[in-house]
């Protein structure tokens, strides 16, 4: 087979990819950014200077900001795309397990099953940071893969740090979550995706 | 030869750059529309319709028509028989790209 046959089906491959590209690349709804953003830099600063308050906001917050999402995807559904089908469904059930894992630790925290409020705090982090890394490895698109191995990463080093430094590492983090959630998520990365790239049809 | 076969085992219909980019992007379940298809292939009103109608002629699509706040919405998905065709039609460019890789002496 000559050159000549190869040349259309790598122009077609090159126009299927940048279509999937901009499909993928969807950027993070606006409401989303600014809702999860505040809930971070709110709630983790809260826990530095009111711990109390803070986990009740971190706690239920969490659970309003979840409904919100949903009232806001029902309310205002996107017309253009129907369905994001088994995307969807799975961070769904993703934000359901996150939920689920922090009552357990409040409760068993509320019925003196921690030490103290640090170790509350602590299990909080290593969740929270554990959800992060995994949402960012199982990420199907180059969005967010990197941000979220970063937050997930940022979570884990904080939930030892506490230990050591008491007051300021929650605001730290609350400043980095907000940013990296405001920003959508996005932190520019150049990442070759394998498959049928331009390389390997030469 | 082997090269020349697996260029006879791409799908005629797959060969034009829209319909195959349809494909591509239905094949994850999800339902997507019109206008959503037409923003994202940066493809012209007429081409896209064109496009759709001889994917849905053939069974590769199924139209989903229904209105949302008294509107009309139509979107497409993938047919099984689309995503077995897609499957194969894959499975041919990746052997055509496999084979290209390859010095002319292997072939």
């Amino acid at each position: 087979m000559t050159e000549h046959n190869m040349d259309p089906i790598k122009e077609d491959l090159r126009y299927v990819r940048g279509a999937i590209e901009r499909h993928e690349d969807q950027p993070m709804p606006l409401f989303s950014r600014i809702l999860w953003a505040s809930y971070c830099l709110i709630g983790y600063v809260l826990i530095d200077f009111f711990p109390s308050t803070g986990s009740l906001f971190l706690l239920w917050g969490g659970l309003v900001c979840v409904g919100l999402e949903g009232l806001k995807a029902i309310i205002f559904r996107d017309d253009e795309i129907r369905t994001r089908g088994q995307q969807d469904l799975r961070s769904l059930v993703h934000l359901l397990g996150l939920a689920l894992a922090g009552i357990v630790i409040y409760i068993l925290g509320t019925h003196g099953k921690f030490s103290n409020g640090y170790s509350i705090g602590q299990m909080y982090l290593v969740l929270v940071g554990y959800h992060f890394f995994c949402s960012g490895v199982w990420a199907s698109t180059k969005l967010n893969w990197n941000a979220g191995i970063l937050l997930g990463l940022a979570s884990l080093s904080g939930a030892v740090l506490v230990s050591f430094f008491p007051h300021g590492v929650w605001t730290g983090l609350g400043v980095l979550f907000a940013f990296i959630i405001g920003m959508g998520m996005k932190i520019p990365f150049h990442y070759q995706r394998d498959g049928t790239d331009e390389n390997s049809l030469n | 030869m082997a090269k020349e076969s697996a260029f006879e085992q791409l799908d005629p219909l797959l060969q034009h750059r829209v319909r195959f980019a349809v494909c591509v992007l239905l094949s994850k379940g999800e339902q997507l529309s019109f206008s959503y298809l037409k923003k994202t292939l940066r493809a012209t009103d007429g081409n896209l319709g064109a496009q759709l109608t001889k994917l849905e002629s053939k069974g590769y699509l199924k139209v989903n028509k229904f209105f949302e706040n008294r509107k009309p919405l139509t979107t497409y998905s993938l047919t099984p028989k689309g995503r077995s065709d897609l499957q194969k039609h894959l499975r041919a460019l990746q052997r055509i790209i496999d084979l290209g890789d390859r010095k002319p002496s292997d072939d």
